[in-house]
């Protein structure tokens, strides 16, 4: 699916546009080590990982499917990502109150994914993925269904955090990411990814 | 489903066994082994006399006891209880009779009841024609009396004078095989047929457990078949069940393994964790079946004395150790391979 790609990322918010099934994801994932790549090879920091899961506790993810456990409550799902990413009980509560509240899922937190709209869940999955502080975030499909209300939360939520100097990159064909400019996003890069990947701006 | 069919395939059980029951106590009460042979004559009324079944009584003796009796057409008054037959009965089977009627003993004008109200002894007058008996009672069962009649029934020796009548009167043989299995009594009674066959006693009728018999091993039949039948489909609905719960289990765990490895969690560890839960499930299954063979072998209820010192003979206790333990490993590699199939999988393509 995806062929002849080279790209480098330093900081920023990058977004992947294209249409359905032309690989977006499939690179999140390639980025991430979810998928093994059959040629060819991702860096990070300079460096192709030799322990993946490292290299995971440094990479937040969300996924289109979101993913949550749907046994835990909201406040468990994030103390949990925190906790597996090596953070102290200190930083995994701090963390975990902060990105409630800067979501807006404190009146929430007690309660299962199953129990939340889509967009909550939505803005529950970032959380869990920002909550261990990766240094590169990604994201499929972040604002696929969502109202217009949903979807700035959380354009700014990831605004705030590339202005932190974090790494955000984001697959969609929604276009609301791109006419949102005054939401401080900076598109700072497009990705031509095969034949497939088109802005819808074109 | 399974519960259903289970609780299905038990009430069947019950069914048949109370049936079979039944059968088994009805079979009981006439006597597995009792025969009874009928022949209508005409002619002397002396038993001692040669008569159309002598040739079959000759061969019964060697396959158990018999008693010969003779019917008489008409029947006798007693004093209260109304008719009676008549049979005449010869002194050689005074003995053999004891064992047909419990509480037969005794001589001379017996009158066989199934009435309570006669206590045992008690002698009543009967009589056939100008002649008159005290008759004393005997008790005994209706069953036993069925096969001579279902009404009470008076017996005579042979020696002693009746009147005339019209010379007719049915020979009574009643035979006790002792074989004590179905298929051996079943060969007698196969054997007597053939010999009336053979002797050309047409006339002769043949009661026995036989019908009863047929009718239980057609019921043991049955019921062979609906167990096999429910106990098949309990079966694959079992193995339905745990086919699939072990599929979504295998999925549940691969879609939990491949979260986790997301967040960072090395591979090895999620390995160990499943290792460590099914090394603990099996040993929890293993001690309870441990714990039920242990009942099973001291429990001599449960299993014979004889099978539990074979079983125990079977192991000393270190062999049984290690065996348990392969045993253990085994299981403990089987449970892990789904695992390992899930690890093996991209994360990529669990989560979507």
């Amino acid at each position: 699916m995806l062929d002849s790609f080279s790209a480098e990322m330093n900081g920023g918010i990058t977004l992947l546009l294209g249409f359905s099934g032309c690989g977006k994801s499939t690179l999140l994932k390639l980025i991430a080590g979810f998928l093994r790549p059959t040629a060819g090879c991702i860096q990070l920091d300079g460096e192709s990982p030799r322990r993946k899961h490292l290299c995971r506790l440094s990479i937040g993810f969300v996924f289109q499917q979101l993913n949550l456990l749907p046994l835990a409550s909201i406040q468990q799902n994030l103390k949990m990502s925190a906790s597996l990413a090596g953070l102290s009980p200190g930083e995994v509560s701090n963390n975990t109150e902060k990105y409630l509240l800067e979501l807006g899922l404190e009146s929430f937190a007690n309660q299962r994914p199953i129990e939340l709209s889509g967009g909550q869940q939505q803005r529950a999955a970032i959380a869990r993925a920002l909550v261990k502080q990766p240094r590169i975030l990604l994201l499929d499909e972040p604002t696929s269904g969502l109202d217009d209300l949903n979807t700035r939360v959380i354009i700014r939520q990831l605004a705030s955090y590339a202005d932190s100097g974090g790494t955000v990159i984001i697959a969609t064909h929604d276009t609301r990411l791109q006419t949102l400019h005054h939401e401080r996003i900076d598109f700072n890069r497009f990705l031509p990814v095969e034949r497939h990947l088109e802005t819808v701006a074109d | 489903m399974a519960c259903f069919l289970f609780a299905l395939g038990l009430s069947l059980d019950l069914y048949f066994a109370g049936s079979q029951k039944t059968v088994a106590q009805q079979i009981e009460a006439a006597g597995l082994g009792r025969v009874v042979v009928t022949n209508f004559s005409y002619g002397s009324r002396m038993p001692g006399k040669a008569t159309a079944l002598s040739p079959l009584l000759d061969k019964l003796a060697d396959n158990g006891y018999y008693a010969y009796l003779r019917r008489l057409s008409q029947q006798a008054q007693v004093e209260l209880l109304g008719d009676a037959h008549v049979l005449m009965y010869r002194d050689q089977d005074l003995i053999d009779l004891r064992e047909f009627f419990p509480g037969f003993e005794g001589a001379g004008a017996l009158l066989l009841t199934a009435r309570r109200e006669f206590p045992h002894g008690t002698r009543l007058n009967a009589k056939l024609g100008s002649l008159e008996w005290g008759a004393r009672v005997i008790q005994t069962s209706q069953t036993a009396l069925e096969a001579l009649g279902r009404k009470q029934v008076l017996l005579l020796p042979a020696e002693w004078p009746l009147p005339q009548g019209d010379g007719s009167y049915i020979e009574v043989i009643l035979f006790e095989s002792s074989a004590r299995d179905s298929a051996s009594i079943r060969a007698q009674i196969g054997k007597i047929r053939q010999l009336l066959t053979l002797d050309e006693i047409s006339t002769a009728n043949l009661q026995s457990s036989l019908p009863l018999l047929n009718r239980l091993e057609a019921m043991q039949q049955q019921q062979a078949r609906w167990s096999t039948t429910v106990r098949s489909i309990v079966a694959i609905l079992i193995i339905l069940v745990f086919a699939s719960s072990a599929f979504l289990e295998y999925r549940e765990n691969a879609y939990l393994s491949a979260l986790l490895q997301s967040m960072g969690v090395p591979r090895i560890f999620l390995l160990l964790r499943y290792l460590v839960e099914h090394a603990l499930l099996l040993i929890f299954a293993f001690s309870l079946c441990c714990g039920a063979l242990t009942y099973l072998l001291t429990e001599p209820v449960a299993l014979p004395s004889m099978l539990t010192n074979d079983l125990i003979g079977l192991f000393s206790p270190l062999q049984a150790f290690y065996s348990w333990l392969w045993v253990l490993t085994i299981s403990l590699a089987l449970s892990l391979l789904p695992i390992l199939a899930g690890l093996r999988k991209e994360i990529g393509r669990i989560l979507q």
